[in-house]
């Protein structure tokens, strides 16, 4: 694995994650610099190479392309999308619309958090799982829902949630022994 | 023959990628000479994973909740020219009930065209009403087509169309920006994602006509992050229509030129609002400002700028095509048209429906919804998402127009409808609405900021036991006080859910302040479990599954719930034979 | 024009305006705590809301622009129920104390944080004007209150409550004793006349401030003496009445009139009081003892505690016998007991019918009576009185034992049946109550418990115009609370007076609940301050005072431990004015509040997220005015704080320390930090001024009292940069306050005349040039009186220390300065900034208010500047002054230039073509010299801290060639470190300061004057180099290393302390004014007139004729401008192009004024 695991802090010492993930980010800034009113694109762009916003980066972004720190800090805090905390392998956005509101989706929330024995917000011990909440998925229909990786799952029950979860857990255990537990 | 599966968020949340596959490897194993196409959303939400069998005479054999046995089972049948009557639905002949009443104007297209060709769209009439508007139509010809049809902003508002593209118009200056407010945030709406995703064209067909219109010149699809595969096929189909020459410079041969880009949201539902939408786009917190100056005078980087909503743009090819009159010859009369809900909730039938304006909230719902889930009783239909209001089974004849809707309390919105019945808590419900528009204030004005901070608290009390009299009265001062003194539409509309269900259903706040019980028994805090020892078998499933482990008994012996740890989860209810039905809330 | 109406009348505003800025230009205040006119228009606080005739909703003000025939209305119920809500939403999410708790506590409201803190900052006679705020006797309440306050400081949550009543003491009798006692100034005479019954506590309060309201009072006291309780009822030993007599004199020396012996009922009646006064206040007391009701109560040998207090009082005999029993457990009976005890009495015990822990009566006063050997007995109760001859001779004792609380919370005693026991006595002072006697009265209605009845809020009775307040009202209660009602009494009485009964209504504030030990785990626990007493032995024999006081450095160390708990922005908070202006109630909205972060390191700007009401102007006014965006919204919704970038701390962060934050916050979520110890919330002086570290000249208004200055604020509509907001700390810290001369190889302190004498008598001695240099802040006045000096005392050079730019003006110009006013940048087309003014922030705002107005810029800089982003050209010169040659070349190359213009403005104008032929422009050079000489209207404008003279020269050159500079009086500015360089140059300290060092490091200079300088920390002179000098003085307001080393030091003024005449760059004369009185006592020009006189042989001959003022005179005639704004046109044809030896473009400044340079240690 790569350092984004790391704090913001650590990362200004050692640089900033891998080298790809470096070249990476000079690629996103030469993509937009000069490029007006492009941050919230930036922003998405970083998270995207790092998982998450290390600070070094943001910092090197405010610098490249001129925008002020207070304002990025601000814009990034803003926004739900954004984080400033490494994600764990798979992040699971429990949806928490109106249709999964009247369908159940506190008795998933409940079922998840049990599963994984984290709180909403939370990472897993291992990394493994990030458990957040999503405004809406949009599959209105099928709720209760969540998304896993892009990937939607309805409609769910408590027992449902926790076999999504298993199954994962027994992908991972299967492809990457030793990382299970770590 | 051509299969067809319904490849939309929806679908494949359902299942539809295994389908796909099982499908896929069923041809080909069985050396089938068939074409498997994907397509959007049709509508039949509730029945997905769906799958059309399409004979070459032109028949369609429409399969639902099809798993990828069941599809196995369906394509041996089709194969040999037998229709599977067990899993079909629907034919072309015989549409599903849930299509009865429909008109499909801005769904014209999705699930029925492969989303991700531009021919298939073409070769369903696409871009046609872009060539004649380019060839025989002036831009004030077609604001006047536009006006002719009535068709009002889709987005929640009803802001005639015709009258903001006149005036962005009208302002003077060279550059111009059209944007397509793709930002859909109310929860429990999916229209512009299925929009989207079943037919992108459609929406960007529109676009360019609005471009042609208004005079501008560049394009910009807000779309939330949340929506990958629709921004996917967007990109698709912005790269197809530029190829096509539908974009770019000199398009379709004409003087005119016009490109779209696609920008992400990052997850903010103020960014639904103009203002706030504009300031996300140029890199700022999404906090509305002030109107006037209104977009169309200064808009994005202070260039006039016209918004409509996704929806809207998708009717345009139609109008153009049809006529403005014949748009406007179907809903009432100040609400012209049909358009589109989202059915979802404790609904049999959850789905998109497009239906003429004016239809009833009840014909809606006991017809293309099919009635209420179990058939329970119906107790309130919630429109217009967290902005809206709750209407009650006294309203439910009022037709749906934008001011039959708006004199209930409530508001068209975008179209989500949200059909609840007596399992529902509406205090509960108003108080998730109230949870969902304080979390996603911006926090620029104080009357939003605090004040739904401090209405949700009294809700929240409510909930849980501690509401004190008064706190009725309370709510309502300050909900009057907060939709006054906000600054943008989130705000003014923040204690709809509240003040309607206050309307409607202020029993059920009484009961909760007063009585200290959750009729629907839903709030935590006001209900106990237990378990009637006359109808307890002994058969230990709710001890085992208990998640805290407080239910004891033998086996065949009567079980007992340990109040002081019982989380009220609801676990022992779930999973308590039906037969014995021995778990009861109070 | 637009016609419309606000509030029903008609009025003309123009177009474009808003509803606000509309009402504002005609007078008609709407409410806002988010609007700026500067910054772009937010409308976030919401609470300008008016209504618009024809709309449905209410419509916010800021933001809604006027159109012709509106209809407004700024002010309604419904107007105010909205802002009230918005109101009450906001503070329902505002954690702080408004007032701390001693002041709440107080029924007086005594400021004690506000005095408290005033002594610890050695401000002892503003302590006691702030104290006079609310009550005339600070004294004589300091020693007998049971100080509520003390109760309520959280201090004790750290070790012990700060000794507030001591203080109190200690600032009261340090103005009885500093010969000219604080008197309050009056107000002009209203011509209304007010009686006041009774000279206690609360008529004593109502007389003086009534008659600072310029009334004129009368005051009948039915006893012989006034003070009321404080003198007949407070024991001697507690509060000498001597005390008691200076503080009634101040009142008396007010006007007010004090008729003793005048009771009323009995020697005037109420109805004349009535008939012949304008209003009427019974300040009454309760003088009449409770009775125990049991037999034999009336018995010779019992007497009522009150009456006892006062017979001793009045040195009347009373015959108490060896043996005396005192019932009750309050203070009354403690000052029985005690008064007892000093009477002789063999055993004095106190019958108390509860237990020690119910006694009412002070700890202090209960231990000291145990000292003063006086027996306490818990329940019992007298059930009889016995007699023997007729006269009390013992007491039946019911015992009792503590039964159920009752309603205040006290276990109540009840009747153990059949335990009595009998005592034997010679006397009995029943001290168990006082009553109200009403006689007199005649015609006011009683309460239900028979005192006077009245209206809670207008302290008025049944009778128009009779008004009450103290015992009278409320029965026996301590003598604050009388204080308190007499002062709000006398509030409302001049309200009624005035014609309009103004209630009092108690304002709403904002609390903090529920601290506990934890929250102030930071603070490092103290010592209270101990009081000695006299020995009880000694003490038990007399009547002197028991109390001991304590000293000024105990004070100002007790005083230092208060923890501010009061907000400091409590005399300016725009919020809790509205709250009170909307009577707003926001308990219903309790809730969560926001989330509190850690207090911020910065040395000058104190953040409390918990008070922001995010309104957004500190972030708005950091982005949008000043183009820093060091602060920042974070997060979103109810979530939102403003925070610095990252959440760090502000001094991390890119803020420049301007203070504009704060200066723009209108609530104590952004504060400055006082440069003194404590942060004081006080109504300070405001005095408006000029800044004293630049040539900018920007104006501020300094805040003091006494004599520290607080803060230093921007203008209205203006800004200040670090220095001109907070530099002025560093003249407040460390001061010299007498004047020093070298005795014995070592600076002693000496008289004035000594020094003076001292330092004339070594001047005159050295035999060889001297030297005189002058600060580039002193005033014309003081360069002025500087040059007298050198003059008289022949000085062969007159100097300033500081690196001193603009002199390479006048290498062109002949002067050191150009007259375009900094104005005219914002009509200039091209501004052309070079050096990065990161010394002087306000030059770059300013530049970006052009810049946005359309100005093009071009900052030639070699550090970052706060304008590089508006930059239409940013060059970085490699840091030598060929890059303006270049500029000039390219000028010349590309034919921009008009030598006809430039002939006829200057001489030397082929050579220096000539000279500048060789040099190849380089392309930053070029598009320079292309946005500059294509513009009409381009200005220069160089940094004086960092640019080096040779560069000024050039630039000099440049605007010429370009003929920017055509009338040879525009173009070109120097912003030089020091507020008066022009002045100081033109008084004729034109000497260069490496000249000087040259001079003294060969001999030539013998003796030097230094004014206000330090060379030495600054690096020009070192201290070998003073070593060298025979004789050295040196006028400082500090001891710096420069005068470390002198002969004589004079502690002299600081620009604050001075009042004078400033030049600033661009020639524009501006006021100096004092702040606050020279620390030293002496100001700069007195210390230099003394000197010019002692040095001065017609004065040693004529010392008659030779006045201070002929002095001033003197230098009046010989100052360079007068008094009145100079003409600052040179002739045409004057100047001379030069080019100066190569050199670099820019210099690290050496500054030399001590105040920069301890100021620059903050590393801002």
């Amino acid at each position: 694995m790569s350092c984004c695991d790391q704090n913001g802090a650590e990362d200004a010492a050692v640089g900033i994650g891998t080298a790809a993930q470096m070249n990476d980010l000079q690629d996103i800034i030469n993509k937009y610099n000069g490029v007006e009113g492009s941050l919230i694109s930036v922003l998405q762009n970083v998270q995207r190479i790092y998982g998450y916003l290390p600070r070094p980066a943001l910092e090197q972004v405010a610098e490249r392309l001129g925008i002020k720190k207070a304002k990025i800090y601000g814009v990034a805090t803003f926004y739900a999308q954004f984080r400033f905390t490494p994600v764990g392998k798979h992040l699971i956005l429990l949806c928490q619309g109106t249709a999964c509101h009247v369908n159940g989706a506190d008795k998933i929330e409940t079922a998840l958090c049990d599963e994984l024995r984290v709180e909403m917000g939370e990472t897993t011990d291992d990394r493994l799982f990030t458990l957040n909440e999503a405004a809406c998925l949009g599959c209105c229909s099928l709720a209760p829902v969540m998304m896993i990786d892009g990937q939607a799952y309805g409609p769910l029950t408590p027992d449902k949630a926790r076999q999504v979860i298993r199954d994962i857990y027994k992908r991972e255990r299967q492809s990457q022994p030793e990382e299970v537990g770590a | 023959m051509i299969v067809r599966i319904g490849l939309s968020s929806c679908g494949i949340a359902a299942g539809g990628l295994p389908v796909w596959e099982a499908i896929a490897e069923e041809i080909g194993q069985q050396g089938l000479d068939w074409a498997l196409r994907q397509t959007g959303c049709i509508g039949m939400c509730h029945s997905e994973p769906l799958l059309d069998a399409i004979h070459p005479d032109g028949s369609i054999n429409t399969y639902g909740n099809v798993t990828p046995a069941r599809a196995r089972e369906i394509i041996a049948a089709e194969a040999s020219g037998l229709a599977l009557d067990e899993y079909r639905i629907a034919t072309d002949q015989e549409p599903n009930e849930c299509m009865a009443g429909q008109v499909r104007v801005a769904l014209r297209n999705c699930g029925s065209i492969n989303p991700e060709s531009i021919d298939d769209y073409i070769n369903a009439g696409g871009y046609k009403a872009l060539r004649q508007v380019l060839t025989s139509m002036s831009p004030p010809q077609v604001i006047e087509e536009m006006k002719i049809s009535g068709l009002r902003g889709r987005g929640g508002a009803g802001f005639p169309t015709w009258f903001k593209w006149n005036a962005t118009r009208q302002e003077p200056g060279d550059i111009k920006y059209l944007i397509c407010n793709a930002d859909e945030g109310d929860p429990g709406a999916f229209m512009d994602r299925s929009l989207l995703e079943g037919d992108p064209h459609g929406v960007l067909e529109g676009m360019i006509i609005a471009a042609y219109a208004t005079g501008c010149t560049t394009g910009i699809i807000y779309a939330r992050a949340e929506y990958p595969l629709a921004i996917k096929r967007l990109e698709q189909a912005l790269e197809q229509a530029r190829q096509q020459g539908m974009l770019g410079t000199g398009i379709m041969g004409s003087g005119l030129s016009f490109d779209i880009t696609i920008k992400q949201g990052a997850g903010a539902f103020v960014c639904g609002e103009e203002t706030a939408l504009i300031a996300s786009l140029e890199g700022e917190r999404g906090m509305p400002r002030l109107k006037p100056p209104f977009p169309s005078q200064k808009g994005y980087w202070d260039k006039p700028s016209n918004i409509n909503n996704v929806e809207t743009f998708a009717n345009v090819p139609w109008i153009i095509v049809n006529g403005g009159a014949a748009f406007a010859a179907m809903g009432t009369e100040d609400s012209k048209g049909t358009k589109v809900f989202a059915l979802a909730g404790r609904i049999k039938r959850g789905g998109l429906v497009e239906v003429p304006m004016g239809m009833s909230l009840r014909e809606i719902i006991y017809g293309p919804g099919g009635g209420i889930k179990q058939d329970k009783q119906f107790k309130a239909v919630q429109l217009g998402g967290p902005s809206g209001g709750c209407i009650p089974e006294s309203l439910l004849d009022t037709p749906v127009d934008y001011q039959s809707i708006k004199n209930t309390g409530a508001i068209m919105g975008s179209g989500g409808m949200i059909v609840m019945d007596e399992t529902t808590c509406m205090v509960d419900l108003a108080r998730y609405f109230l949870n969902f528009t304080q979390d996603e204030s911006c926090g620029k004005c104080v009357p939003c900021r605090i004040g739904t901070k401090r209405m949700l608290e009294i809700m929240e009390r409510i909930c849980a036991g501690q509401g004190q009299p008064g706190d009725i009265e309370m709510l309502e001062t300050l909900g009057g006080q907060i939709a006054d003194g906000s600054l943008c539409g989130l705000g003014n509309s923040a204690p709809n859910p509240v003040l309607t269900t206050i309307k409607y259903f202020r029993s059920e706040y009484e009961a909760h302040i007063n009585d200290k019980k959750c009729p629907a028994k839903q709030c935590k805090s006001l209900i106990t479990y237990h378990i009637d020892a006359d109808k307890c078998k002994g058969c230990t499933l709710c001890a085992k599954k208990c998640p805290v482990n407080c239910i004891s008994g033998e086996a065949k012996q009567v079980h007992v719930i340990d109040q002081s740890r019982c989380t009220k989860c609801g676990t022992c209810l779930e999973v308590c034979p039906s037969k014995w039905a021995a778990v009861i809330v109070e | 024009m637009i016609t419309m109406k606000i509030n029903d009348t008609e009025i003309q505003a123009s177009a474009g305006q808003t509803i606000l800025q509309a009402a504002r230009a005609h007078n008609i205040d709407i409410p806002t705590l988010c609007y700026d006119e500067r910054v772009k228009i937010y409308g976030g606080c919401g609470i300008c809301m008016v209504e618009i005739e024809g709309l449905p909703k209410l419509q916010r003000a800021c933001a809604t622009q006027i159109a012709p025939g509106m209809q407004i209305t700024t002010d309604n119920a419904r107007i105010r129920a909205a802002r009230k809500v918005t109101l009450e939403l906001m503070l329902s999410d505002h954690v702080g104390d408004c007032r701390p708790p001693c002041v709440k506590a107080c029924p007086g409201e005594t400021d004690c944080q506000g005095y408290v803190g005033l002594i610890a900052n050695g401000e002892h006679r503003e302590a006691l004007k702030v104290i006079k705020e609310q009550l005339p006797l600070p004294t004589c309440i300091g020693l007998v209150c049971p100080h509520p306050c003390e109760t309520a400081c959280r201090r004790q949550l750290v070790d012990a409550p700060v000794a507030i009543a001591a203080l109190k003491v200690f600032a009261g009798e340090f103005d009885l004793y500093s010969g000219n006692p604080f008197v309050p100034e009056l107000k002009a005479p209203s011509g209304q006349k007010v009686a006041i019954v009774g000279s206690g506590p609360a008529g004593l309060t109502a007389a003086y401030f009534l008659a600072v309201e310029g009334h004129q009072i009368t005051v009948l006291e039915a006893m012989p003496q006034p003070g009321g309780m404080l003198r007949y009822g407070i024991p001697e030993y507690r509060l000498p009445k001597r005390i008691l007599d200076q503080e009634i004199d101040i009142i008396k020396s007010m006007g007010v009139e004090i008729k003793t012996n005048t009771k009323l009922g009995t020697d005037i009646s109420l109805e004349e009081l009535r008939n012949n006064f304008d209003a009427v206040f019974l300040g009454i007391g309760a003088w009449q003892y409770s009775k125990m009701n049991c037999p034999g109560e009336d018995l010779p040998g019992v007497i009522g505690g009150i009456d006892f207090l006062r017979d001793v009082a009045l040195r009347q005999p009373v015959q108490l016998g060896d043996r005396v029993a005192v019932i009750g457990g309050g203070n009354t009976a403690m000052d029985a007991c005690r008064s007892a005890v000093r009477l002789g009495a063999k055993e004095v015990m106190v019958l108390y019918r509860r237990t020690r822990e119910e006694m009412p009566a002070e700890d202090l006063e209960i231990n000291e009576a145990m000292e003063e050997g006086v027996e306490f007995r818990y329940l019992v109760a007298p059930i009889e009185i016995l007699a023997d001859n007729g006269r009390a001779a013992a007491i039946r004792l019911q015992q009792m034992q503590l039964g159920e609380p009752d309603a205040s919370g006290r276990r109540s005693p009840v009747p153990i049946p059949g335990a009595e026991e009998i005592i034997a006595v010679d006397s009995v002072i029943a001290a168990i109550g006082q009553q109200v006697d009403m006689r007199g009265c005649d015609g006011v209605e009683a309460s239900r418990w028979r005192a006077i009845n009245i209206d809670d809020n207008t302290f008025m009775t049944n009778l128009p115009g009779v008004f009450a307040g103290g015992d009278g009202v409320t029965g026996p209660g301590i003598a604050i609370a009388a204080i308190g009602q007499g002062k709000k009494a006398a509030t409302v009485m001049s309200s009624y007076l005035a014609g309009q009964t103004q209630p009092f209504r108690a304002p709403f504030l904002v609390e903090k609940t529920g601290l506990t030990r934890a929250d102030f785990a930071q603070v490092e626990p103290g010592q209270r301050v101990t009081i000695e007493a006299r020995e009880p032995a000694l003490r038990r024999t007399d009547f002197q005072e028991v109390a001991g006081r304590m000293s000024e450095a105990a004070a100002r160390q007790e005083g230092g431990k208060c923890m501010e708990c009061g907000c400091r922005d409590w005399f300016e908070c725009k919020l809790i004015d509205y709250a009170n202006q909307y009577e707003v109630q926001p308990g219903y909205l309790q809730g969560e509040k926001h989330r509190v972060v850690e207090p911020d390191p910065h040395p000058f700007i104190a953040r409390d997220a918990a008070k922001c009401i995010l309104c957004g102007l500190c972030v708005r006014f950091c982005d949008e005015y000043m183009g820093i965006n060091a602060l920042g919204l974070v997060e979103r919704g109810f979530e939102t704080v403003v925070e610095p970038e990252f959440g760090l701390p502000l001094q991390e962060s890119s803020c420049i320390s301007c203070g504009q934050c704060v200066a723009v916050c209108p609530t104590g979520a952004l504060l400055e930090n006082y440069p003194q110890p404590q942060n004081v919330p006080v109504k300070a002086q405001q005095t408006p001024t000029v800044c004293s570290f630049c040539g900018l000249g920007c104006k501020g208004v300094a805040e003091s009292c006494g004599a520290m200055t607080i803060r230093m604020l921007p203008p209205e509509e203006g800004i200040l940069c670090a220095k001109g907001r907070f530099g002025f700390g560093e003249l407040e810290r460390e001061r010299l306050t007498r004047p020093l001369v070298r005795k014995d190889g070592r600076l002693q302190e000496v008289s004035w005349e000594e020094a003076i004498a001292t330092a004339a008598a070594g001047l005159g001695r050295v035999n060889g040039p001297i030297a005189i240099t002058a600060s580039l802040s002193l005033t014309c006045e003081e360069a002025g009186l500087a040059a007298l000096l050198g003059e008289t005392l022949g000085a062969s050079l007159l100097a300033g220390c500081s690196d001193y730019p603009s002199r390479g003006l006048s290498e062109v110009w002949g002067i050191n300065f150009a007259a375009p006013a900094l104005v005219e940048m914002d009509g200039a087309e091209v501004i052309l900034m070079v050096g990065s003014f990161n010394h002087n922030q306000v030059l770059p705002v300013r530049v970006r208010q052009a810049v946005k107005r359309g100005t093009r810029l071009i900052v030639l800089s070699d550090e970052p500047t706060l304008v590089d982003d508006i930059a239409a050209l940013r060059i970085r010169s490699g840091n030598t002054t060929e890059i303006i040659k270049q500029i000039i070349a390219a000028l010349i190359e590309e034919r921009r230039v008009d030598e006809q213009l430039i002939e006829k403005a200057a001489t030397g104008w082929v050579p220096f073509r000539e000279q500048l032929a060789a040099i190849t422009p380089s392309d930053e050079a070029r598009q320079a010299a292309r946005i500059y000489g294509g513009s009409a209207r381009a200005m220069i404008i160089a940094d004086g801290f960092t640019v080096s003279a040779a560069g000024v020269t050039l630039l000099a050159d440049l605007a010429i060639v370009a003929s920017q500079a055509t009338d040879l009086n525009t173009g070109v500015v120097v912003i030089n470190p020091g507020g008066n360089s022009t002045g100081v140059w033109q008084a004729g300290f034109s000497g260069e300061g490496q000249y000087l060092v040259d001079s003294i490091r060969s001999n030539e200079i013998r003796s030097a004057v230094i004014i206000g300088e330090d060379p030495t920390s600054a690096g020009v002179l070192s201290a070998q180099d003073l070593a060298r000098l025979d004789w050295l003085v040196v006028l400082s307001p500090f001891l710096t290393a420069t005068a470390a080393q002198a002969e004589v030091v004079f502690p002299s003024s600081t620009p604050l302390e001075t009042r004078g005449t400033y030049i600033s760059a661009d020639g524009r004369v501006a006021a100096l004014n004092k702040v606050t009185d020279p620390l030293a006592g002496r100001d700069t020009a007195s210390i230099l007139v003394d000197l010019i006189a002692a040095v001065d042989p017609v004065w040693a001959a004529q010392p008659r004729q030779y006045s201070r003022e002929s002095i001033s005179e003197k230098v009046a005639s010989k100052q360079p401008f007068g008094s009145s704004s100079p003409d600052l046109t040179l002739p045409v044809g004057q100047a001379r192009l030069v080019i100066p030896a190569p050199s670099p473009l820019f210099v690290p400044p050496r500054l030399s004024d001590p105040a920069l340079i301890r100021f620059n240690k903050h590393g801002i």
